[in-house]
């Protein structure tokens, strides 16, 4: 499948050009998106242009806020990569929007780590209806103040102010990756920017990506011979984290919930 | 006045372990050290675990000083924060 859009080269002239076929997730990965609340995808662009994406954010003269994607256009060329548009088709449905909220994260030298939190106040649903797409244009080591998240806890409704005497997890999973990295969350999972003991600036892009309508059929690349197996193996016996017994088995239920929602099966 | 004068001062660590048992594991900690200008906060590099349990600090001689609350409101459905909130103390000698 490809489909005409408007690209925006380096120097932001837009071009007509084609947009490759989407990479879609498997059952097994969508199903661990449903288990952990995230998915991690690497872009097919080069090193340089991911550079250029950096020297131009260091460039600007302050945080244009939403403004980002008008100031730096190339982003939409990592946002319809075909591994990302791959997972967010996969994850919210072929006719899924993006958000007109979107953030350029400055984690400066120096900078003190934010407490844990989840986005937004506790009106919250077991289904996938809104994702992050966190786009880090520079290698991220673990002293940059690297984002940090928080397995499984996309179930968990907590109140942030609940969750501040919460310092280290033993089980979070820190956000150390190479340019071009694009990591997709769930809007309700547990993250916060780590603290940059660096002396390098970290930028994060993160665009929110809404589903359109609701699901009638797995929107990934499903195997209908595997793919109750798989679901049990994951949804039912696989632990996100180490948490109490009864905390596991409620949110075995929340899960079905979610993928549920997601194969388009009605109660 | 001495100019070596001492003082204690009350160490804090929070432990947040699987299950209100105190031999059960330990998920998340966050030490609070008496001293102005330390910091305590949320790192992406490797952490130091010196205690699987809230067991193993009360034999390295943490004194817990308050207790998960067991009361607390119960939903068979939903999940909210995660694991059991310990806090401990150690009463130290510090330089004035």
């Amino acid at each position: 499948m490809s489909e005409a859009i408007l690209e925006h080269n380096a120097t932001g002239v837009t071009t007509d050009t084609q947009l490759a076929a989407p990479l879609l997730l498997s059952d097994e990965q969508v199903a661990n998106f449903v288990v952990r609340g995230f998915h991690v995808v690497h872009t097919s662009h080069p090193r340089a242009f991911h550079q250029a994406i950096y020297d131009k954010i260091a460039k600007l003269p302050g945080n244009p806020g939403d403004g980002i994607l008008d100031e730096v256009p190339e982003l939409h060329q990592i946002y319809n990569d075909p591994a990302v548009r791959g997972a967010l088709i996969s994850l919210l449905g072929d006719h899924y929007k993006m958000n007109s909220h979107r953030h350029c994260h400055m984690n400066k030298p120096g900078t003190r780590s934010q407490d844990w939190h989840q986005d937004s106040t506790n009106l919250r649903h077991h289904q996938v209806r809104t994702v992050l797409g966190m786009y880090y244009p520079q290698d991220v080591s673990d002293d940059m103040g690297p984002t940090v998240v928080l397995p499984g806890t996309h179930f968990r409704n907590a109140p942030t102010d609940r969750m501040a005497t919460y310092a280290n997890f033993r089980e979070q999973v820190v956000f150390d990756v190479p340019a071009g990295t694009v990591a997709i969350t769930h809007y309700d999972i547990w993250h916060a920017a780590s603290a940059n003991t660096s002396n390098k600036m970290r930028y994060m892009l993160k665009f929110l990506f809404d589903r359109a309508e609701e699901p009638t059929q797995p929107s990934w690349n499903s195997d209908p011979a595997t793919i109750d197996d798989t679901a049990t193996r994951k949804l039912v016996f696989e632990r996100a984290l180490v948490c109490s017994q009864s905390d596991h088995y409620k949110e075995r239920g929340l899960r079905y919930e979610m993928w549920n929602h997601l194969i388009g099966k009605t109660a | 006045m001495s100019a070596n004068r001492k003082k204690i001062r009350q160490r804090i660590l929070y432990l947040h372990a699987a299950t209100p048992n105190i031999r059960s594991k330990v998920i998340g900690m966050a030490l609070h050290e008496p001293v102005p200008g330390t910091i305590t906060e949320l790192s992406g590099q490797p952490q130091q675990w010196p205690y699987a349990t809230v067991h193993d600090a009360v034999i390295d001689e943490w004194q817990i000083i308050q207790f998960p609350v067991q009361l607390a409101p119960f939903d068979d459905r939903e999940i909210d924060i995660l694991g059991y909130e310990f806090i401990l103390q150690k009463l130290e000698e510090y330089d004035e």
